[in-house]
């Protein structure tokens, strides 16, 4: 096997398992907000409240924590493509492959914009 | 509680096909969310982008080493789609939908037919497999375009785009039906990212209808990566095919109608 493909393994190993944890844990946060949320008021309003904006999700401050680990957790999974492409992008840099490299760095800087428009 | 029952079958539903056939589940998506739960059509949007995301971590978190996506290329096909996706917005005012959802569902019939061609003509002495490493990619120039082309009808229709990048990249570009399912799954999640922000910081995601659909889709997603390894080519081709034809006239109705 070649040094380039034993590489592309180890990077796929490693997203997975990055993919795995990330996701595991917005997961876990989600279904232990709804439920809290769930308990304590009991729902038939659909589609309820918005999550929580990013800077008051990082405040914490006057918000319930049911509402507070679902956006969490919603927050979570969507950086999780983020985390991957940067991962993806220190392989390519690693390994040379400019135009890879270029590539990704196109695609991380535009999801960076996208949270920078959010935020 | 029956709403929550339903949300999360709807996504299990989503995300076991979104995994078979590379598509972030959104074409089945926002059409449940609008029709059969009268939800506003931007809280569609919105819980159908995180969908789109819990079917790329599900399936990513899931796929058995060795049938992983092929990252290089959907990097650089991404570059692709995210300029055709700023030419669609530059391009809004001056081309009308219908003559783009006319335009967009000649070429999804054309990527059918084309499939189903290669399919045909494929050398019988060549076994073909989901997944393998020996690979080489062809018509690099063609599967950027028409990668620029599905940005531009992301941008301007609302669509995905997986529907059309899978078979891009297994009848035109030769890479293997399962690689390019897992590639796909992987850019969509890309696509959806970028926008999901947008629609979070706007106040059209809603947690109380994107938990049931995401933990849905996330099992599903899961469930369909353990399915995949029991599925013949062929079928999953045929089901893409099934599915493109099934677009193509939508679209064309839709925009004849329109």
């Amino acid at each position: 096997m070649s040094r380039q493909t034993e590489e592309s393994l180890q990077l796929e190993t490693l997203m997975r398992r990055i993919a795995a944890v990330v996701s595991f844990v917005a997961v876990g946060l989600m279904a232990v907000g709804f439920v809290d949320v769930a308990l304590s008021t009991p729902i038939h309003q659909f589609p309820g409240p918005a999550a929580i904006p990013i800077g008051r999700l990082i405040h914490g401050t006057g918000v319930a924590w049911g509402l507070w680990a679902m956006s969490a957790g919603i927050v979570l999974l969507a950086l999780l493509p983020l985390l991957r492409v940067l991962l993806a992008l220190i392989l390519f840099v690693k390994q040379r492959a400019w135009v890879n490299t270029m590539a990704g760095l196109v695609v991380f800087v535009e999801l960076l914009m996208s949270i920078h428009v959010e935020g | 509680m029956v709403i929550v029952l339903g949300l999360f079958v709807t996504g299990l539903l989503a995300g076991i096909l979104g995994a078979l056939l590379g598509l972030g589940g959104g074409v089945f998506l926002v059409p449940a969310l609008t029709l059969l739960f009268h939800m506003s059509i931007r809280t569609a949007v919105g819980t159908s982008l995180v969908g789109v995301i819990a079917t790329s971590a599900g399936v990513a978190a899931m796929m058995p080493p060795g049938r992983g996506a092929d990252v290089g290329l959907a990097l650089r096909l991404e570059v692709a789609t995210t300029a055709g996706a700023i030419g669609g917005g530059l391009l809004a005012g001056h081309v009308s939908p219908r003559t783009l959802g006319i335009l967009f569902a000649l070429s999804v019939f054309f990527t059918a037919g084309y499939t189903l061609y290669k399919a045909r003509t494929r050398p019988s002495t060549t076994p073909e497999t989901l997944f393998t490493r020996e690979y080489t990619i062809r018509h690099w120039p063609f599967g950027l375009g028409m990668s620029f082309l599905a940005g531009m009808a992301s941008g301007l229709l609302g669509v995905g785009g997986g529907f059309i990048k899978v078979p891009i990249m297994y009848a035109i570009m030769g890479v293997p039906l399962g690689v390019a399912t897992a590639t796909s799954n992987f850019m969509v999640g890309i696509t959806a990212a970028a926008s999901v922000f947008v629609y979070y910081g706007r106040g059209d995601v809603h947690p109380l209808v994107v938990i049931p659909t995401a933990l849905g889709i996330f099992s599903g997603a899961m469930l369909g990566v353990r399915l995949m390894s029991r599925l013949r080519v062929a079928w999953v081709r045929s089901a893409l095919v099934v599915l493109m034809i099934f677009i193509g006239i939508q679209m064309l109705l839709h925009s004849l109608g329109g």
